[in-house]
């Protein structure tokens, strides 16, 4: 297993590919950055600002620590990635990989079938075709799945999520506004009690509900082909 | 990414393009055979009304299209107008007319109206990674591009690394600005 260490640059941006083994990356006050993994390579580029790591083949894990604030990308195969503490923009895209962020200021995150979990976050952006979606704090979200359902515990700003097959449901401060589309799955948005919502909520077969006093403080979009529309007081 | 070398005979040089509409098999089962099948003629009517000089449709995927351009940024741009028409139209008639699409520039090997090889199965690859209403594009498409139009952005979202492609590829997100 080799651990190496690199001087912290002037601004910092992280690139880091694994092809199966995971990537964990923590955040932390700490003036440099320390990688730990097999058959590492790195390579830095402007002037230091930015480090590629790449992961040798096989199941071992990429471990970094590296600075709070700092800018994430990675690529995975099949390798989980896990990003622990405050980070500045990540972006991570794995074909089977799991993705657990605990905090950035802005993030897109994307898997094909595998869950991704979110805790705070002011613009948010996660995909996933199979997996499920739970996101925590966001300023704003856009959030797409297949079959896997999205959820989302507060979003102060816009929201906005399509979901072919699995359920969206999102707490909304509604100071953005809300578009929710869903083939089969079910929609169930949370607004403040006395929100005036200007509602346009659509489904063919199943139910809405929507008990909010008709006004222009929010947009509320949702249309569903099967599914049950319900926006309630949180 | 693939290199610059000139196109051999059999091959052609381009940026072939994805479409895939997201839970087409799902609406299927739920509203019927015809109304997808109408669905299908908007997304087809929609494609065929962008497409501008040199662009073809190659062929029909169930519910995707797959399309050559020759220009990268007339894709690009083709792409972004599709995805706005998409989005009036599903708006309009209440249906999920909700499409990804990929794209990757480099060298295509024909197979008589078809065309096949490494380029083609990584476009097909970076469909899959898009979401719905989205356009994404590879490193090889953006660096197609002669000149960025004003209107145009690409948000970079790294490294993928997929099934049975050797070397990870950059992709983008296309965006007007």
């Amino acid at each position: 297993m080799d651990i190496q260490r690199y001087p912290l640059p002037v601004a910092l941006t992280l690139r880091l590919q694994s092809r199966s083994g995971r990537v964990h990356v923590v955040a932390e006050p700490r003036d440099d950055i320390e990688a730990q993994g097999e058959r590492l390579q790195a390579k830095e580029e402007d002037g230091g600002a930015t480090l590629h790591l790449r992961a040798g083949r096989g199941s071992a894990a990429l471990v970094v620590r590296c600075p709070a604030g700092a800018d994430v990308v990675v690529g995975t195969h099949s390798g989980d990635v896990r990003l622990e503490g405050e980070f500045g923009d990540v972006s991570i895209t794995t074909m089977s990989g799991r993705i657990e962020l605990e905090a950035a200021d802005q993030a897109d995150l994307r898997t094909m079938s595998a869950d991704i979990t979110l805790g705070a976050c002011r613009v948010s952006r996660a995909s996933t075709i199979s997996g499920a979606i739970r996101g925590g704090r966001a300023g704003s979200a856009v959030a797409s799945s297949m079959s896997g359902s999205i959820s989302f515990e507060h979003v102060r700003g816009a929201f906005r999520a399509r979901s072919v097959a699995g359920s969206v449901e999102a707490s909304c401060d509604g100071e953005g506004a809300i578009a929710v589309k869903t083939v089969s799955g079910t929609v169930r948005i949370a607004l403040p009690a006395g929100t005036r919502v200007e509602a346009c909520c659509r489904t063919m077969s199943g139910h809405v509900e929507c008990g909010f006093p008709a006004g222009g403080d929010l947009r509320v979009d949702a249309m569903s082909v099967s599914g049950s529309i319900e926006v309630v007081p949180t | 990414m693939t290199a610059a070398a000139p196109a051999s005979a059999g091959t052609i040089r381009g940026t072939v393009m994805f479409t895939d509409i997201v839970g087409f098999t799902e609406f299927t089962a739920l509203r019927g055979d015809a109304e997808a099948l109408a669905v299908l003629s908007v997304q087809e009517r929609i494609v065929r009304d962008v497409l501008r000089g040199d662009a073809r449709i190659v062929k029909e995927l169930g519910d995707g299209i797959m399309l050559w351009f020759q220009d990268a940024c007339a894709a690009i741009e083709a792409g972004l107008c599709m995805q706005e028409r998409f989005e009036e139209e599903a708006q309009r008639r209440d249906v999920p007319l909700w499409v990804r699409i990929g794209m990757h520039a480099g060298q295509q090997t024909r197979r008589g109206s078809d065309l096949v090889g490494h380029d083609v199965n990584l476009a097909s690859r970076i469909v899959g990674l898009a979401g719905s209403g989205e356009v994404i594009v590879s490193e090889a498409t953006v660096q197609a591009i002669t000149s960025i139009p004003d209107d145009l952005c690409f948000e970079q979202l790294g490294p993928a690394v997929m099934k049975g492609i050797p070397t990870p590829v950059n992709l983008f997100r296309a965006e007007r600005q």
